[in-house]
């Protein structure tokens, strides 16, 4: 018998094997979640695992104070849409406590000091497991992640020494102290994500969506207008047709020049550009070298 | 519109993973088929060349591309398995790309585990090494459906048809198992 499996039905069958085994091998789970399309497929397929169920785990946000409005919006709809919990690990209260100090200059951004925060949370709630939205094909260095990555007690990650991962048993042995990221998706690439939300018809942040929009260009890429981020004087802002290709922090997301208004233009747009995605992060072309690094 | 999400909804999913000995030309096999299949972005093909040009090359070293831990660059090895991702019209694939050292054998193991087809590379140079035959060994060991040999660097010697058939004649004695076989050369110019 010629047995075929749609390739996202494979993708998603893996997805959500991985997030029961989760559930299975540790006994504090949490799912980080960013607003971005990879935290909400992530948490889409977490509802999907565990239906009729809830999802056996909150929802983490480590709030940089730099968000777009409408993340904020949609992350409270679609918190009250899962049914979960959601906690919030807040930068600016890092800040307030003196625990990080903020960045200054033209290209401040707090996406840095959420690591601390990030840290600091998974710690006081005491998880032993982070589900994020990683995917292989974003970056170089995150195709070398396992989907169960180790992290030791001061949660670095040690590339050079990974755990085997064979077919699909997954090792979560850990001591006190360390933890686990787990990355469900991550062998879907952005074009697989796109075509299983259109599929599945999940709704999704209106930032994605072309809209109009004050943005000024620094170093070839468009940021959008907003306090947060200070301009330099011949920075003039300009109102324009854009989308967001990735969600985060207002002072690192570059936005593209688009007409896409629905997720099939999206779709096409994705499957037909020739710059990655991240192409418009400008947290990424500073990490560079920190990057290869990690 | 509607008829381009067709398509693209019409594929199907095979993850395959390539292996063999140290400088075989695994990771380079692998940036020659993403750029090859047009799935290397511009800002991504931009940074090894300027990346190939700091490190003196004259060529764009599509090696580069998978090999994206510091440690590897500095020592122009690979340490782990590297996924990438393309597709075809028809396909879509998972490459995993492993290492080729024995120190790092767990780590092709990985890789290897989830693969439907394995391919192992020999330089044609060299032949048959120890690295080749544990591989091969290997992927059986972990029952991957196929098992393509992929003889590589052929311009090395001159195309010859007797290094070609040497190598293969060496395998059949040495993996008595039925292989595809297959010859390649992909010195990359531009």
């Amino acid at each position: 018998m010629n047995y075929r499996l749609h390739h996202l039905k494979e993708l998603e069958a893996e997805s959500i094997f991985i997030l029961r085994e989760v559930a299975a091998q540790f006994s504090n789970p949490v799912l980080l979640f960013s607003g971005g399309k990879d935290s909400i497929i992530v948490s889409y397929l977490a509802k999907k695992a565990f239906f009729p169920a809830k999802i056996p785990f909150a929802l983490l946000h480590i709030d940089t104070g730099h968000n777009f409005p409408e993340t904020i919006e949609y992350r409270d709809f679609w918190v009250k849409e899962l049914g979960c919990r959601l906690l919030v690990g807040s930068v600016q209260d890092a800040i307030d406590q003196g625990k990080v100090t903020e960045e200054k200059g033209f290209n401040a951004s707090r996406n840095f000091l959420q690591t601390t925060v990030l840290l600091e949370s998974l710690e006081n709630g005491k998880f032993d497991a982070a589900i994020g939205g990683a995917r292989r094909d974003e970056e170089k260095a995150r195709a070398k992640e396992r989907f169960f990555s180790h992290r030791d007690e001061f949660g670095q990650w040690d590339p050079k020494n990974q755990r085997p991962e064979l077919w699909n048993l997954f090792n979560a042995r850990k001591h006190l102290g360390e933890h686990f990221r787990v990355f469900p998706i991550s062998n879907w690439t952005e074009l697989d994500v796109w075509e299983y939300l259109a599929a599945e018809k999940v709704p999704l942040p209106s930032l994605y969506f072309a809209h109009k929009r004050k943005v000024f260009e620094r170093d070839g890429i468009l940021l959008a207008d907003s306090d947060f981020i200070p301009k330099k004087p011949h920075e003039i802002p300009l109102e324009m047709t854009v989308r967001c290709r990735t969600i985060g922090d207002v002072s690192c997301t570059g936005v593209w020049e688009s007409e896409a208004s629905t997720i099939e233009e999206i779709i096409e747009e994705v499957a037909t550009s020739r710059k990655t995605e991240r192409g418009g992060r400008t947290d990424d072309k500073r990490s560079h070298r920190k990057v290869i690094n990690c | 519109m509607r008829i381009c999400v067709k398509i693209l909804n019409d594929f199907e999913l095979l993850r395959f993973s390539t292996a063999g000995s140290v400088d075989d030309g695994k990771s380079t096999l692998i940036g020659r088929l993403l750029y090859d299949s047009k799935s290397i972005f511009e800002d991504q093909y931009d940074a090894i060349k300027s990346a190939s040009e700091k490190r003196g090359e004259e060529e764009v070293n599509l090696a580069l591309l998978t090999d994206g831990l510091k440690a590897e660059r500095e020592q122009g090895i690979t340490i782990d398995v590297a996924y990438r991702y393309f597709s075809t019209p028809k396909r879509k694939f998972i490459i995993a790309d492993t290492p080729g050292h024995i120190q790092y054998t767990r780590n092709m193991v990985t890789g290897s585990s989830t693969a439907n087809v394995a391919l192992i590379l020999v330089d044609a140079r060299q032949g048959i090494l120890e690295q080749t035959r544990r591989h091969a060994i290997i992927s059986s060991l972990l029952q991957i459906p196929h098992l393509v040999i992929c003889i590589n660097k052929m311009d090395l010697v001159d195309y010859k048809q007797e290094a070609f058939d040497n190598i293969k004649r060496n395998l059949k004695i040495s993996l008595r198992s039925s292989i595809y076989m297959m010859s390649l050369s992909y010195q990359f110019r531009r």
